[in-house]
């Protein structure tokens, strides 16, 4: 086995698969999003450079995304499957008073991501990576290929649409 | 600013770059000056607050592990199949490197193996009349040896052609002394007139 790759392909995965499971909001289609990806950081290793290893990920991450989007045939079958199996097992899991806690906070957090897969892109792509992902900016701006300060008026502009999308909801 | 519902649209629009600390400090006195007297906007902020600290609050996700197994696993077969690529570009540079002196020694080996074969089975099937009939010489016919000559004859122009063919020299001196050495242990001498004999 390949221990580097399969380091690098641990370390990476989870921003992979973070990446699309809130762009797509299915865990079945983010497993195949993160397969591809890695997939081709596997073949493209040896070209990417090592200072933008990161951005490459991202912005490959990111047309994975697209082009699974692109496939879907409905978009509304998606109502997230893994997470009603976390708020089951979450709630069962705390016990009296907190399963209330535990439900309106797995609520909220299922609101969130529905209203997230409502915005468009590239709005939705900086909201994950900047406020999800915790990137910088400069890292956002390299992985979407976009200018620094069009990033920031983006996210402002996605979030305010978040926002809005939110009203008497959170 | 006073506090006025004109100003509202102003502040609304710069609510996200206020939370981000990224208003100057002119725009944002003035904001917080309309926000302490306006409620509505207040309360906007207060949302915005709440939806991004909830977001920020959503978590990173594992990716199964079976993924990565599945890929790695892949990769290592990927890595075993590069090998054996390599390998084969060795071999194909080591063969063409040595083609010039592998080839025409395969291409001796053979004229001797089949020139040699061919005179001793000939020799073998001799009736036991003519060996009678000729004591004192060797027990192969003058007829036979002929035969022999003239397959080792067709051998040597198989090596010619190879050799216009492939453009490879192979040396005459070494085949003509490998041919010689391995042919005298089966026949006589003399029966041998070599064509490339100098």
């Amino acid at each position: 086995m390949n221990r580097p790759f399969r380091k690098l392909a641990e370390e990476q995965s989870e921003r992979i698969f973070t990446f699309a499971y809130y762009s797509l909001r299915s865990r079945e289609e983010a497993e195949d999003v993160t397969q591809e990806v890695l997939v081709k950081l596997w073949q493209q290793m040896e070209a990417i450079e090592p200072g933008k290893l990161s951005t490459w990920v991202m912005r490959v991450t990111r047309n994975a995304v697209i082009d699974a989007a692109r496939r879907r045939k409905t978009k509304s079958a998606v109502f997230a499957d893994g997470v009603e199996i976390e708020v089951v097992e979450a709630i069962t899991a705390a016990n009296g008073p907190n399963a209330e806690e535990v439900l309106q906070s797995m609520e909220i957090r299922g609101e969130l991501e529905e209203a997230l897969e409502q915005i468009e892109e590239p709005y939705r792509s900086i909201i994950v990576m900047r406020e999800i992902q915790g990137m910088t900016y400069a890292e956002v701006a390299a992985s979407l290929e976009m200018p620094l300060n069009t990033v920031k008026v983006y996210l402002h502009r996605g979030r305010k649409k978040l926002r809005e999308a939110l009203r008497g909801r959170v | 600013m006073p506090p006025s519902s004109e100003n509202c649209p102003w502040v609304q629009q710069r609510i996200e770059p206020y939370i981000d600390n990224e208003l100057g400090d002119v725009e944002r006195a003035t904001l917080e000056r309309h926000i302490d007297g306006c409620e509505s906007c207040r309360r906007e902020l207060r949302h915005a607050e709440t939806v991004l600290s909830q977001l920020r609050t959503l978590p990173a996700h594992r990716c199964p592990e079976r993924i990565i197994e599945d890929i790695a696993s892949r990769a290592a077969t990927v890595t075993t199949e590069s090998v054996r690529a390599r390998l084969a570009r060795l071999v194909g540079r080591f063969d063409r490197r040595f083609a010039a002196v592998l080839r025409p020694a395969l291409a001796v080996l053979l004229i001797v193996v089949v020139a040699a074969s061919a005179v001793i089975l000939r020799h073998d099937r001799l009736p036991d009349s003519r060996t009678a009939e000729h004591p004192s010489s060797s027990a192969v016919t003058t007829e036979e040896l002929e035969t022999a000559r003239q397959d080792v004859l067709l051998a040597f122009s198989y090596v010619k052609k190879y050799n216009q063919r492939t453009g490879e020299i192979v040396r005459q001196e070494h085949l003509f002394n490998r041919v010689t050495r391995s042919l005298r242990k089966s026949v006589a001498e003399s029966m041998f007139p070599f064509p490339l004999q100098k």
